[in-house]
């Protein structure tokens, strides 16, 4: 690895490698002890290329929140490397995080609440250039974040408003201009287009992408609209209970998907009623189990239909799967007949 | 659950006329100035048939909804016309008792999260509509609430009954508010936005919940919600709402194939698909209105790609456009000509 910013030329820009997250479930009003471990994030490994975006699916309470955190060491990590051109982010000095951090923004999903209510929009955008001077020079300032107001489709002239005065998609697209403002290399964004109104959520996401054009982001994209995930991303890492079950690109995953969960998952989805390929609906039992007691072998044996008694006991592995670059963490997935997701498909026996 | 099987029973859906709304008009009357929530909504169910009510945040979805409940706050909000007949009888025009009689067993609601009080037991708080409505014991009513809770999916229910609400998760006590909504079995279902909270797998566990109570029941099931992928899977016929104002009605899959309204066409233009990857999505420019500030003529102009100078002045009217088919567009048969121009 090398030490300073530039990198050997195939080194990601961001590398996970089994990164964990327990939280300590803490008893006891006066005498506390430490009884378990909430497995928020148990041991997940990805890369980030420069230029793609990374999709994160996966129900909620899988962890996929608490990965974004732990990735911007908001939340220290409990085990597990996570490397920003080949610097361990985990390892980072004050002053180098300092600087990571104005590589990595982040978007959220609320834009009622994310965005200061009683600063002005020019402001707003302005401020992580007090954190980090000499980006842009004060005497500048205002004319950047007019021009950054312009580049999200939004006035310039309205740099004096208060956030209250725009709708929510024009909220989305301040906090869009916030994360832009400090030239960052990757942004991680938290669902941020499933609080927006339906004919707005297009508007966002064809800006996400133009910025990503423009200026070659990264998108790390967590979002649990699958359609949405699809049309954004390049390659998309399904979670469950913590655990990666499966990564591969956008079409691997929706087209070819060798894992049981990403497959009900998939199917899930409505289809239209007088659409004649339809897929099969599997309908998965129960809900996600709790994440401080995690099931045994495979976390997804619980409520899978092909489980059998290997997957109780012992933990499959994120492996190759067919095309390279896709991985199933699936003792079962090799048995071919079990999962096919054509439109058409009839239950696998 | 023997009643719910003679129901079943009744020779089937087609024909029979539960609900009928028409021109409901509904305005919030605040110190700023008078919202019009609902200016204008006209439906109809059918005993068995799922009618969807779709629009975004703000287009009196809901508020028609608890118009038609009858359980909005007034003041501020007043019904100023319209007629809701329930199988006959104007549900705007009865007292509140009378009103509050039918409530439950010939119409209910259950609403995006279920409102549950937390100081009593989930089973305590079925059982009530038992107690309330039907004269039961506290037993007695226990027990039907632990048969319902099973029913609906709830596991262990018979030891459950007593636990709390904050004792469920999410997708749990939508099955609460839905064993609630069901209770005394009523003829319509109204679910706002039954599963936006809620992840896909357990969404796809609750619709199907609510297909076979209907299946079961033959109830009328309206459906509010802004989701045209479940509409599309779950919706028999639809409704959309912008402004407080109705866009189109009709069967789902003639409004899928041929949208009669710019706004329902923009809207199904601009949602990613999952079965196949866009290279980019088609949005409907600038926002939804202000209420307090609608657009004079049809409230859509200002984001609609084929308005005229008409659409700009002239009062909203309802078009036929075929069999169960209105769209309030000026336009609609340009819309539909330069369809198939291209």
């Amino acid at each position: 690895m090398t030490t300073d910013g530039i990198a050997s030329v195939d080194e990601p820009l961001l590398r996970v490698e089994g990164l964990v997250k327990h939280y300590p479930i803490v008893s006891g009003a006066v005498r506390k002890k430490n009884t378990g471990a909430l497995r928020a994030v148990d041991g997940v490994s990805f890369e980030l290329r420069r230029g793609e975006s990374l999709g994160l699916v996966g129900e909620s309470g899988c962890g996929k929140s608490t990965l974004s955190q732990t990735l911007l060491r908001l939340v220290e990590p409990t085990a597990g490397h996570a490397y920003y051109r080949g610097r361990d982010i985990f390892a980072m000095s004050r002053k180098e995080l300092k600087d990571f951090r104005r590589r990595v923004q982040i978007v959220f999903q609320d834009p009622f609440e994310s965005l200061n209510p009683r600063m002005p929009v020019g402001r707003i955008i302005a401020e992580p250039w007090a954190i980090h001077p000499g980006i842009v020079p004060r005497s500048e300032q205002r004319k950047r974040a007019a021009e950054l107001l312009e580049m999200v489709g939004l006035k310039p002239k309205h740099i004096d408003r208060y956030p209250e005065q725009f709708s929510g998609g024009q909220r989305q697209r301040i906090g869009v201009a916030r994360a832009i403002a400090l030239n960052p290399e990757i942004i991680i964004c938290d669902e941020p287009v499933s609080a927006l109104d339906v004919s707005v959520q297009a508007q966002v996401v064809n800006l996400l992408q133009d910025l990503q054009k423009e200026l070659g982001l990264s998108y790390l994209f967590i979002a649990h609209d699958l359609a949405v995930v699809r049309h954004i991303a390049d390659r998309v890492a399904v979670m469950y209970l913590g655990k990666m079950v499966e990564y591969g690109t956008e079409s691997s995953i929706f087209e070819r998907s060798r894992h049981p969960y990403t497959e009900a998952l998939v199917s899930a989805v409505p289809v239209a009623k007088f659409e004649r390929a339809r897929r099969e609906r599997i309908l998965l039992v129960g809900e996600v189990p709790s994440p401080a007691n995690p099931p045994s072998g495979c976390r997804f044996h619980t409520r899978c239909r092909y489980a059998e008694s290997i997957c109780q006991e012992s933990e499959p592995e994120l492996s190759a799967r067919g095309v390279p670059g896709h991985e199933a963490a699936c003792h079962l997935a090799d048995v071919p007949a079990n999962m096919s997701i054509t439109n058409d498909s009839t239950a696998a026996s | 659950m023997e009643q719910l099987e003679q129901r079943g029973a009744i020779p089937s859906a087609t024909g029979t006329r539960l609900l009928e709304v028409s021109d409901l008009q509904v305005e919030f009357r605040l110190r700023t100035g008078v919202v019009h929530a609902v200016a204008g909504l006209s439906y109809s169910l059918d005993r068995g048939e799922t009618l969807a009510i779709v629009g975004e945040s703000g287009s009196g979805k809901s508020v028609a909804a608890h118009a038609v409940l009858g359980v909005l706050t007034s003041p501020p909000a007043f019904v100023t016309g319209g007629t809701v007949l329930l199988q006959g009888r104007n549900l705007l025009t009865m007292s509140e008792p009378e009103r509050r009689r039918l409530r439950g067993d010939d119409i209910a609601m259950v609403a995006q999260n279920a409102s549950l009080n937390p100081v009593f037991s989930v089973g305590w708080q079925i059982a009530e509509l038992f107690r309330v409505h039907r004269g039961m014991f506290a037993r007695d009513a226990m027990k039907r609430a632990a048969e319902l809770m099973d029913r609906v999916g709830i596991p262990s229910a018979r030891q459950r009954v007593d636990d709390y609400p904050h004792q469920f998760s999410g997708g749990m006590r939508q099955r609460v508010g839905i064993a609630m909504a069901m209770a005394l079995e009523p003829a319509v279902l109204i679910a706002d936005e039954p599963t936006t909270a809620l992840d896909v797998t357990v969404q796809a566990q609750i619709m199907a919940l609510l297909a076979e109570m209907q299946e079961q029941t033959g109830m009328g099931l309206i459906l509010i919600t802004h989701d045209l992928g479940l509409v599309s899977e779950a919706a028999d016929r639809l409704a959309v709402m912008y402004a407080g104002r109705e866009c189109e009605t009709g069967s789902v899959e003639e409004v899928f194939r041929k949208p009669g309204h710019p706004y329902t066409r923009g809207l199904m233009r601009s949602i990613p698909h999952m079965d196949r990857k866009q290279t980019r999505l088609e949005p409907i420019g600038g926002s939804p209105p202000d209420l307090m500030n609608v657009p004079p003529g049809c409230p859509f102009h200002p984001r609609c790609p084929i308005a005229q100078e008409r659409c700009r002045t002239d009062a909203l009217e309802s078009h036929e456009i075929g069999s169960g088919r209105m769209s309030s567009c000026h336009r609609v048969h340009e819309m539909w000509d330069d369809v198939n121009d291209n």
